[in-house]
């Protein structure tokens, strides 16, 4: 039916650009791909292992951190109906649902800090005990396991154990989440087999003072992220009593039921993340390299497997 | 039919220009081809070549202008899988079809309105717009990879350090182990799975020139500095205390990096708090606004 009301120039340019398209879209199709370069399978961090990450971070259990985070967004939504600006309904799951992430955030990268410097003094406890102790690294590992500190006392429990050495310090990576934590334990892996001197000599010149370093960058990213929390809170707050205040006078409240005020709304909103988004932007924090221990047993085992 | 063809002419012509463009820079001409003219160059067999060619070799700007727009490196370094022929296609075919797109539901305001809403040309513009586009989303990619392959690399180092010294594993055999087991597979992309071998033809004799080699190419500074710790380790110095020296710089860098970051942040950071002025007079001012003007037309 449109077509009869299209003028006819804009029916023929369309076509042949079309046409065209379609012409690239063969060659591209065609001619895209190298055939020297083979198709990976990446290997991508799912959005449930960061969920997992920042659960373990807290000292949650996964299951009740997604428990909450799903009632929060509920919450969220049955408030936003009752006050009957729909898009306050949307506006408030939202941030039940990626609000209350954001606001444990900080508790997390701190408990996860605190976490990882812990086990760098166990690391020193690990070589005093195998070096003036003369403990084998089995019953020194044993021994740290069963005190390990309120800090590691989840993370350390495997270790308390015995059995499979290796088992057990890929358990410990495992249950930390933390990517020095899990680079640490990869260097135990592949030092533990020489001779004790060996793996002693390995936690000093190089477990030690690297993990110091990486502290010191861990810690350097925590002041940036509290900076950044610091202000999004407060630009959160502003809006938050803002919009309470104009919502509470019945002129404006009005006017926010009606569809204009429904758009006016979708833009500050729009807008107020736009600019969270941009504070995001500005106070990056480092990004880590996150290791699959399991992989990393596997690869011990037949390093040219 | 005739309102269309100055639409038409300046399609083709900018289509022309482009191409023509890119075809005098010479960025269709095969690798090998380019190499065989260095060689010439170097041996003086060199013809003179075009003026625009000439002229290219005489302005850095356009040298530079060249070497960025350099699709086969460019889609090497992004770890794409994709051939410049088949990226050209591709983007050609993404440009075309917005273009027929936006021209038609334009026309079809106009149809249903009697005018028209958005000027055609328009249309054209935004169709023309996703070829420079895509080259600058193809240079982000290549960014990112150099960004995570680097991070993956300085995070190696720790382990290789135990690798070679405890296991006496080779340096890339350390390396290439370790990339398997990362949770990012851009450095497995590159060196485990061969990627490199599409910018690094050349022979090496040693892990080092390799990794100098693959630096280079992929414009990876890290590889240059593990390069040296090889070479370092090669005349006598522990393999441990020089990639555990070169983890700690790696580290070290970090951290003044972040250092840099979080003061650059603390100046920065004013501009969102500035713009949050934004929403909230938006808050205020509709209603406000709406009162007012409907209290007059009242």
């Amino acid at each position: 039916m449109l077509s009869f009301a299209l003028p006819e120039p804009v029916i023929l340019i369309s076509g042949v650009a079309v046409i065209i398209a379609c012409g690239c879209a063969g060659i591209a199709a065609i001619l895209g791909v190298d055939p020297r370069s083979r198709t990976p399978n990446r290997r991508k961090l799912r959005l449930l292992e960061h969920e997992k990450d920042v659960a373990a971070a807290l000292g949650w259990r996964w299951r009740n951190w997604i428990a909450l985070r799903g009632g929060l967004t509920l919450l969220g939504v049955v408030v936003g109906i009752t006050t009957q600006i729909w898009l306050l309904a949307a506006l408030l799951g939202a941030i039940g649902f990626f609000g209350v992430r954001f606001a444990v955030a900080g508790r997390a990268a701190r408990r996860r800090l605190r976490m990882e410097r812990a086990f760098l003094v166990q690391l020193r406890v690990l070589r005093d005990r195998m070096a003036i102790g003369n403990q084998s690294l089995d019953s020194a590992l044993q021994e740290i396991g069963r005190n390990p500190g309120p800090e590691l006392g989840y993370v350390l429990e495997p270790w308390a154990s015995g059995g499979s050495v290796t088992g057990n310090i890929v358990e410990c990576g495992l249950r930390s989440r933390s990517p020095i934590v899990e680079h640490a334990c990869t260097v135990l892996i592949w030092a533990r087999t020489r001779s004790l001197e060996g793996l002693i000599a390995a936690i000093e010149d190089v477990l030690i003072p690297v993990g110091e370093a990486q502290l010191a960058v861990e810690e350097e990213s925590l002041v940036t992220l509290t900076q950044q929390r610091a202000v999004t809170f407060a630009m959160s707050a502003l809006m938050v009593v803002m919009f309470v205040s104009i919502v509470r006078v019945d002129s404006f409240r009005s006017y926010y039921e009606t569809a204009a005020g429904t758009v006016v709304l979708l833009i500050a909103v729009t807008a107020f993340f736009a600019l969270i988004a941009m504070l995001g932007r500005i106070a990056r924090v480092v990004a880590w390299t996150r290791w699959d221990l399991l992989r990393i047993r596997e690869q011990e085992v037949h390093p040219h497997g | 039919m005739a309102d269309a063809l100055p639409y038409a002419a300046i399609a083709a012509l900018v289509v022309g220009a482009w191409a023509s463009g890119m075809l005098l820079l010479d960025l269709f001409a095969p690798a090998d081809a380019r190499a065989w003219n260095r060689l010439a160059h170097l041996r003086g067999f060199e013809t003179r070549g075009s003026v625009l060619q000439r002229l290219v070799r005489k302005a850095p700007p356009l040298t530079r202008l060249q070497r960025e727009l350099d699709l086969e490196r460019l889609l090497a370094q992004a770890h794409s899988d994709e051939m410049p022929a088949g990226f050209l296609a591709r983007t050609g075919a993404i440009a075309l079809l917005t273009f027929a797109v936006l021209l038609a539901l334009t026309a079809a305001g106009r149809a249903v309105e009697g005018q028209w809403l958005v000027a055609p040309w328009l249309a054209l513009v935004i169709g023309i717009l996703i070829v420079p586009l895509s080259i600058v989303d193809l240079r982000r990619k290549v960014r990112d990879m150099q960004t995570r392959t680097a991070r993956i690399l300085g995070d190696t180092l720790m382990a290789v350090a135990v690798m070679t010294d405890t296991r006496g594993l080779q340096l890339d055999d350390a390396v290439r182990i370790m990339s398997r087991c990362a949770w990012d597979g851009a450095l497995q992309d590159l060196l485990d799975r061969g990627g490199f071998k599409r910018l690094v033809r050349g022979t090496y004799r040693s892990t080092s020139e390799k990794y100098r080699m693959i630096g280079e190419a992929y414009r990876i500074r890290e590889f240059s500095n593990v390069a040296d710790s090889a070479a370092s380790a090669n005349v006598g110095v522990s393999e441990r205390d020089a990639y555990t020296r070169l983890a700690l710089s790696v580290y070290q860098a970090r951290l003044a990096d972040a250092r840099v970051r979080a003061a650059r942040a603390r100046i920065l950071i004013t501009l969102p708090i500035a713009g949050m002025l934004i929403p909230l007079l938006m808050l205020i001012g509709a209603p406000t606004f709406h009162a007012i003007s409907s209290g007059l037309g009242g």
